[in-house]
């Protein structure tokens, strides 16, 4: 992925966070469909009784936590992003519908994985955000994927953690307190709106002194949190919205329609719609080659700003 | 025999009662809701424990209608027990009615929101469990559809339950043999059903009487007695059960002219009991 920088699974920091929230609080219970790691350890050895195995059986497993939330426990629930779609019916009417408060996070969601096509999911935030009442998080890096762990267990909504499958770019130092709106840099020219791996990108994105740009990064899909983003578009007077997730129901989509109403250039800088291929960690210039790289972000900058 | 034939007046009751809210909502699922009466009846007035004037009572048995679809028997039998008003049967199907097209939590004594087939089954799994966790006595009784039975989600769940031996947890296959477009077995054999369910690990009584009250009863009762698996009843039914012109055409949703005479039949019917 990248020479000489700290890399750390996100995947890491949920399992991190969960067991120190389950070391404390009986409540929470961990529902595996033959899935889960250092985590799903931690039940066996020391909680077994709240670790709740359903065999390859997403569905089933979807409801279950769905009865055990009804009944006043705490059900995680972690499982590669795209499965998040083989239970979809049951995670809208079983979930969703009474806002049963399951905290569910996919993982292997963008381009990297050696599953393929049917494994690198590009399309969960598209499918996850219809959902009526579940809030949606993706994390940008394994600080914060504890902040978001540590978030949902005490909101007491359904909701859903993206993260990725690979180990990603360190961008915080340390477990940042949780906040759905998050500003990096600020400037004058243009905004860039980003989640997930694509923070450290736009970090990476070198204007020199030709732009002054704000980074911020929306760990919040939804809701959206829309006073801050027309108040700081406001300010700049255009925006880029950057995602390693299709172009279609992403956070450039939503972002794209609250501006609607609040007219300011925007730009996407995402996926295609399209199934991603098989990528191995080492592989160079991945983002280049699906063109969300900082080179094609510093090109949607220049192009936006000129239609300010 | 005394009290159950009082139990027989409360199915004429409560079978009245579904008429009205077919009437009410103009259209309905009568065939799997009058197939599943005397089950309805055997669990809410005979082996369940359920108080209507406290509909969350923490020790109460949970009953998951997992065959949502026949919420007019559901809510028949709610309404008659008390969990509401019957006058509330008038406003089924219309906008914002807490009487909802398939059963919603929005119903007092409703546990679980229902629609999709399949999943009800998976929730009761999850009560099941959960009052293990809790180390609570209650019971947790699943009503599904034979139709419902070809959802890969109930073997998921049949799995389940074996697995964690959940004693707790009783299926109710209501077996009246016609999904929506034809014979169940027809459309995708199920047989032989009783074999599926105890291949699956459960304790499985086969009931050729599923519409008569004492048979289920005795089932029941034999049931209790076994611990360290779940149980099934494979309670043999006639679709719309009772209102003969409905019964002949195993009619699945009744609307307009069928409906009107099925109305008239079974008012008449019900006049004479």
């Amino acid at each position: 992925m990248y020479d000489n920088i700290e890399l750390k699974k996100m995947r890491q920091g949920y399992s991190d966070a969960l067991i120190e929230l389950a070391e404390r609080d009986e409540k929470i219970v961990y529902v595996t469909s033959d899935s889960g790691g250092h985590e799903r350890k931690w039940f066996l050895e020391n909680a077994k009784e709240r670790l709740i195995e359903t065999g390859i059986a997403e569905a089933n497993s979807a409801v279950i936590a769905a009865a055990l939330s009804s009944d006043g426990f705490k059900p995680f629930i972690l499982n590669f992003a795209y499965l998040h779609a083989r239970m979809y019916n049951q995670i809208s009417q079983s979930i969703a519908e009474d806002s049963y408060p399951v905290s569910m996070a996919g993982y292997y969601a963008g381009v990297w994985g050696t599953g393929g096509r049917s494994h690198n999911c590009i399309t969960d935030l598209s499918f996850m955000r219809s959902l009526p009442n579940f809030h949606i998080f993706a994390a940008s890096d394994y600080w914060e994927a504890k902040t978001l762990v540590r978030h949902v267990a005490q909101l007491n909504k359904p909701s859903y953690i993206r993260i990725s499958g690979v180990a990603t770019p360190i961008v915080h130092k340390s477990e940042p307190e949780f906040a759905p709106f998050r500003k990096y840099k600020d400037g004058t020219d243009c905004t860039i709106f980003c989640h997930g791996t694509m923070v450290h990108e736009s970090l990476q994105a070198d204007f020199g002194n030709d732009y002054h740009v704000s980074v911020v990064n929306i760990p919040q899909i939804k809701p959206l949190p829309e006073r801050e983003i027309i108040q700081e578009v406001k300010k700049t007077g255009a925006a880029i919205v950057v995602e390693e997730h299709s172009s279609i129901g992403g956070l450039a989509e939503s972002i794209s329609s609250l501006l609607s109403e609040n007219p300011v250039p925007v730009k996407k800088v995402c996926l295609k719609d399209i199934f991603p291929v098989t990528v191995k960690i080492e592989e160079k210039d991945v983002y280049k080659k699906y063109g969300i790289s900082r080179n094609e972000i510093i090109g949607a900058v220049k192009s936006v700003v000129k239609k300010r | 025999m005394e009290e159950n034939l009082s139990l027989e007046n409360i199915i004429s009751a409560c079978r009245a009662n579904v008429i009205d809210i077919l009437e009410a909502g103009a259209i309905g699922h009568s065939g799997g809701s009058l197939s599943i009466l005397e089950t309805l009846v055997t669990l809410y007035y005979e082996i369940a424990r359920t108080d209507p004037k406290q509909p969350k009572w923490d020790e109460r048995d949970r009953i998951i209608l997992s065959k949502a679809h026949a919420c007019e028997a559901m809510y028949a039998v709610l309404g008659e027990k008390g969990f509401f008003p019957k006058e509330k049967f008038k406003e089924f199907l219309h906008f914002d009615s807490m009487l909802q097209g398939h059963a919603e939590i929005c119903t007092p004594g409703v546990e679980y929101s229902g629609g999709s087939l399949g999943q009800g089954i998976s929730f009761a799994c999850g009560l099941a469990y959960s009052a293990k966790l809790k180390k609570k006595k209650y019971k947790i009784f699943c009503i599904l559809g034979d139709g419902e039975c070809h959802e890969g989600q109930v073997w998921e769940a049949a799995m389940f339950a074996s697995h964690y031996k959940l004693d707790n947890l009783y299926v109710i296959v209501d077996y009246n043999h016609y999904c929506t477009l034809g014979d169940v077995d027809e459309i995708m054999n199920l047989k032989p059903l009783d074999e599926k369910w105890k291949s699956f690990g459960w304790e499985t009584i086969y009931e050729n009487n599923g519409n008569k009250i004492d048979s289920l009863i005795n089932d029941f009762r034999k049931l209790e007695k076994i611990s360290g698996k779940p149980k099934c009843i494979i309670a043999n039914t006639i679709k719309n059960h009772g209102v003969p012109i409905w019964e002949k055409e195993h009619i699945h949703i009744v609307s307009g002219e069928k409906l009107f005479d099925g109305i008239k039949e079974s008012r008449k019917l019900l006049k004479n009991v």
